[in-house]
């Protein structure tokens, strides 16, 4: 369960984040808007990358005061909509360091790894790679195993789709079908496609929710809103 | 020869190195080695096609004089060991090293002063390499926690359609102070990769110059530097590439990451002589990428936990 409450951002005297609220128990849950609504900042927010005023709280338990860090340890993490970069560092080293705090052995992490890599559809060989020396889409699943390997409460995923091509798309659903059977999983798209395997939606627009309820009711808004 | 001292030096070298096993090489029968601890010869054996002498002079240097033969292709490394294990003496060697033509030899050679107080490390290099030549060098130190006074300065020359590359590491421990030079000059068709790669710390200085001359045709050299310095350590870095010959090619790459009041400096010295020669560089300073940082603290990794593997990952 999350829920955010009045949630300000300003940047450089802009209000990017303007009262944001919402709550949500639902497993597969997308945040909708257009290019700007402001949802790459509320992703931030909950991850507590940018300092925002509000309230942010997990399973009833406030986090709006921690550290990045310590949300995770709370459970929550995040995959960025463009991944960094990691010069030098192999697959294996971040999937390792992104399973670090789990209670496992290190032969069992190391299956664990290898299961979620070829699940994401690259093959075990990309383990040895560099990241740097990955293309973007590559990059985007590798982000997505290291986030299932967290084996968080809530996973924020900022625009998973892009940069993946279409064929490779519905393997990701399948694998963000996955996740959510164990992790509560926030969507953050502008893209109906991806948007309509949740159940619940927000929709932002110039950094206000605008509505909170079942998805297929906020697309057809968002259609409206477009307008 | 004293088996005591020895086995120190590889215990110790073994602090300078994440892969043990090169290190545990040492033992083995089938590898050539050079082992000189403070002023005295250890041990020196080499296997067929290696010529290792080396010899005490009366100006406190010891001098070592390598031969890899002409067309030998060495199939294990030969190995150098040069430390000091008393926490102050000045080591001074005197090194040449001539790889003849069509031969092929990897060496890594360890520098440790574990215990070093005062200690301070001379080393004069210079690398004949022949013709078709491939040679490979690799250093690793470890200068203990108070860290030592180096200076290693080598002079390569590279000869036709040859390969030299070179790899310098000293990544833990302290560093003391460094100044670690090699200089090469290129003929028609040879090949110079280096790459140096330092953490300093405390109050730790560190100078690094990397030099290719490419006088003959097609001559390339890529070099490489990655340095990171905490503290209040200086590291500055030069990598200058002089291009003569026809369609020579020549880049310069240098990443340095600093922390706390660390002072970095790089400067990539690029001179073109031939307008058909092309040299290209690109220099990056500052501190830890914050994305990258965000990124693993989202995993649940503490802000040191995250610097240490981004670190590791520039440094390998
Ligand atoms: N440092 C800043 N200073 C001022 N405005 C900023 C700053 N950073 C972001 N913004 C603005 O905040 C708004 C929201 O940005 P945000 O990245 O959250 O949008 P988004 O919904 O994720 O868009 P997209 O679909 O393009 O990813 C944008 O209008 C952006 O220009
Ligand atoms: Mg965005």
């Amino acid at each position: 369960m999350i829920e955010v409450q009045n949630l300000v951002l300003e940047k450089n005297g802009r209000r990017i984040l303007d009262n944001v609220s919402f709550k949500t128990n639902k497993n597969l849950f997308a945040i909708i808007g257009a290019n700007g609504a402001g949802k790459t900042s509320l992703a931030y927010c909950i991850m507590g990358i940018e300092k925002c005023s509000g309230s942010i709280k997990v399973d009833g338990e406030e986090i709006n005061n921690l550290k990045v860090y310590e949300r995770a340890k709370k459970g929550v993490t995040l995959a960025w909509q463009i991944p960094a970069e990691f010069e030098g560092m192999k697959v294996k080293d971040y999937l390792k360091a992104s399973c670090r705090c789990l209670n496992l052995n290190e032969n069992k992490k190391e299956e664990l790894i290898e299961r979620t890599i070829e699940k994401t559809g690259l093959n075990r060989e990309y383990l040895n790679r560099e990241i740097s020396k990955l293309s973007g889409g590559e990059r985007k699943r590798v982000e997505l195993a290291s986030v299932s390997l967290v084996k968080p409460r809530i996973i924020i995923l900022d625009e998973p789709d892009s940069g993946i091509d279409l064929i490779s798309f519905d393997k990701i659903i399948e694998f963000i079908m996955e996740l959510s059977k164990e992790s509560q999983v926030l969507i953050v798209t502008h893209s109906k496609k991806i948007s309509s395997m949740t159940e619940e939606a927000l929709l932002l627009k110039n950094g206000r929710a605008i509505k909170l309820g079942p998805t297929e009711e906020i697309l057809k808004l968002y259609d409206e809103v477009k307008k | 020869m004293s088996d005591q001292i020895i086995e120190e030096l590889i215990r110790y070298a073994k602090q300078s190195i994440d892969d043990k096993k090169i290190v545990e090489k040492l033992h083995s029968n089938e590898v050539s080695r050079i082992i000189i601890h403070e002023g005295e010869i250890e041990d020196n054996k080499a296997v067929e096609g290696v010529k290792i002498k080396a010899k005490r002079k009366s100006d406190g240097f010891v001098e070592v004089k390598i031969i890899i033969e002409k067309g030998k292709k060495i199939k294990e490394p030969v190995y150098m060991c040069f430390g000091v294990l008393s926490p102050d003496y000045e080591q001074k060697i005197d090194m040449e090293i001539t790889a003849e033509d069509k031969s092929e030899v990897k060496m890594y050679a360890f520098c440790t002063f574990p215990k070093s107080i005062k200690v301070k490390h001379i080393m004069k290099t210079k690398y004949k390499i022949g013709k078709n030549a491939k040679f490979s060098y690799d250093e690793f130190h470890y200068h203990g926690n108070i860290g030592a006074k180096v200076k290693s300065h080598t002079e390569a020359e590279v000869g036709e359609n040859s390969q030299l590359t070179t790899n310098f590491a000293l990544i833990y421990g302290t560093v003391g102070s460094l100044d670690y030079k090699i200089k090469t000059k290129l003929k028609n068709e040879s090949k110079f990769a280096a790459i140096t790669r330092v953490k300093s710390r405390m109050n730790d200085e560190v100078f690094v110059e990397e030099s290719a001359k490419l006088e003959g045709k097609n001559a390339a050299s890529v070099l490489k530097s990655r340095l990171v310095a905490t503290d209040n350590s200086k590291a500055n870095f030069v990598g200058e590439i002089i291009g003569e010959g026809n369609n020579s090619r020549g880049h310069v790459d240098c990443k340095e990451i600093i922390m706390n009041n660390a002072v970095a400096e790089t400067t990539p010295k690029l001179k073109v002589v031939n307008k058909t020669s092309r040299l290209t560089h690109e220099a990056a300073i500052g501190s830890v990428d914050k994305k990258e940082l965000q990124t693993l603290e989202a995993r649940g990794l503490t802000k040191e936990e995250a610097i240490d593997l981004i670190v590791k990952g520039m440094m390998e």
